[in-house]
């Protein structure tokens, strides 16, 4: 299968301070790859190299996809827009952001102000945008951090359904072993910062892939 | 309300008894002397083009010192190596004493309404360009990030984004100048003015007119509040409109 991404030997620093070490990795098109590590092993970096927000690092990175969308840790909403007119502010199509409301089930709450929604819901209109151009990359940058359980096992099944429907490939990073082995279909275990590659882990099992994980970060986080 | 004018009443009280205590109409006016002198004023067909020009003025300059400061601050703030050169310059406007100014102007254009004009916008704009400017480097990094990631095109990111986040700042900007250039141009008008309230006032000064003086300075003061005060409710409405308030 092709890869929509392709990482070769890349290294990144700020000045002195090595954060990635030496990362290879394959993105195939339609998998669920999910880095997994320490929280500032250097994860969000990665993810902005693949955006292409940092221009400056060693090594090689391919990028196969289209378009890419980006679900932020922080929802990143523009505060005197409403939801509607922050879709917009990305994708001027009226269409297409209406069907995006529905997918992401923000219907009734269109013309309302980021202020007025719940930490959930700002999520939501994150997610929303990032569907909007029918990207075929979807990267995930701990969306769900800040979430209470409850809407979080939601939003992961929202989200793995919209894959689904827009046969995107997902690349996310978490520091949460069950956000892992729920949301992906491989997982990368990094070491602390600098961050390398421990180990890989398919996963076809999640419970299973769940306490792997959790004793991988036991040992070596 | 109740208390807002007992506090007058008292005021003027205090005003009276110590004019009787002062016993001199140059240094403290009674405020049945000012009164008098107000009448007369309001009652002369001289005050009305002398009002007109003082608000045409104040109007003017406001204008000018929103529009140059706000289009000077947002540069700065968008263009760093403007701002390296821009900051001296700005200080060094912040600095100048208004009567070095005041040489420059009358040497310029004699007495008129230009001077006042150059004088009174000269020594508000530091504010107003140093406040956009900090307005400017007040926008949210993330957004832009976001909006990068998308890419939004510049002029979107500048009306939604810059504009956006400005506004409260500008606001700010008009309020602070509505506020304060009143005071300013009757300064500028008595120094180099043909015309307007400032310039009655120098006339009243040189007549040593003590009444007359404290007549014209409350004009000047009611015509500070009620700008001020009209100022205020239509920002309010504006900030609620935007849903920032």
């Amino acid at each position: 299968m092709e890869a929509v991404l392709k990482v070769e030997g890349l290294k990144k620093s700020y000045g002195d301070l090595l954060v990635i070490d030496g990362l290879n990795l394959e993105l195939k098109r339609g998998e669920s790859l999910f880095l997994f590590g320490p929280s500032g092993c250097g994860k969000t970096t990665f993810l902005k190299i693949v955006a292409g927000l940092i221009e400056d690092f060693e090594g090689k990175v391919e990028r196969n996809f289209r378009k890419v969308g980006f679900v932020f840790q922080d929802p990143r909403l523009i505060p005197w827009l409403t939801v509607k007119e922050n879709l917009l502010f990305v994708y001027e199509d009226e269409r297409r952001v209406k069907e995006v409301i529905e997918i992401a089930g923000l219907q009734g709450f269109e013309d309302s102000f980021p202020r007025q929604l719940s930490g959930g819901m700002k999520q939501r209109v994150n997610l929303a945008r990032a569907i909007l151009s029918r990207p075929d990359l979807l990267i995930l940058d701990e969306p769900f951090s800040s979430l209470d359980i409850h809407i979080k096992h939601r939003l992961m099944k929202d989200i793995l359904r919209i894959k689904r429907r827009c046969k995107a490939s997902l690349l996310g990073v978490t520091h949460d072993p069950k956000e892992a082995s729920i949301m992906a279909s491989k997982v990368v275990v990094l070491s602390k910062r600098p961050a390398r590659i421990l180990t890989v882990l398919e996963v076809s099992d999640s419970s299973e892939a769940e306490k792997k994980l959790i004793q991988i970060a036991l040992e070596n986080f | 309300m109740k208390r807002y004018l007992f506090g007058i009443v008292v005021g003027i009280a205090v005003w009276w008894i110590l004019s009787l205590i002062v016993n001199s109409e140059i240094i403290l006016p009674s405020p049945m002397a000012v009164l008098g002198s107000l009448n007369k004023i309001i009652t002369s067909r001289e005050f009305y083009g002398a009002l007109a020009s003082t608000i045409l003025k104040g109007l003017f300059s406001t204008l000018l010192v929103i529009t140059i400061g706000t289009s000077i601050g947002m540069l700065m703030g968008l263009k760093r190596s403007l701002s390296d050169v821009l900051k001296p310059f700005v200080t060094l406007l912040q600095s100048v004493p208004v009567v070095s100014w005041l040489a420059f102007a009358i040497f310029l254009w004699g007495i008129g309404w230009k001077g006042p004009v150059l004088l009174t916008t000269l020594s508000l704009l530091p504010v107003v360009i140093i406040n956009t400017y900090s307005g400017v480097l007040n926008v949210d990094t993330q957004l832009l990030e976001m909006a990068r990631v998308y890419g939004v095109e510049r002029k979107k990111i500048f009306k939604y984004i810059y504009l956006g986040s400005l506004l409260p700042f500008m606001l700010a900007s008009l309020r602070i100048t509505l506020g304060n250039v009143w005071k300013t141009i009757l300064v500028t008008e008595f120094l180099c003015g043909d015309q307007g309230i400032g310039v009655m006032i120098a006339w009243a000064r040189s007549y040593v007119d003590t009444p007359r003086i404290f007549a014209l300075t409350l004009i000047g003061v009611v015509l500070a509040v009620s700008f001020e005060r009209t100022g205020e409710g239509f920002f309010e409405r504006v900030l609620r409109r935007w849903k920032l308030s």
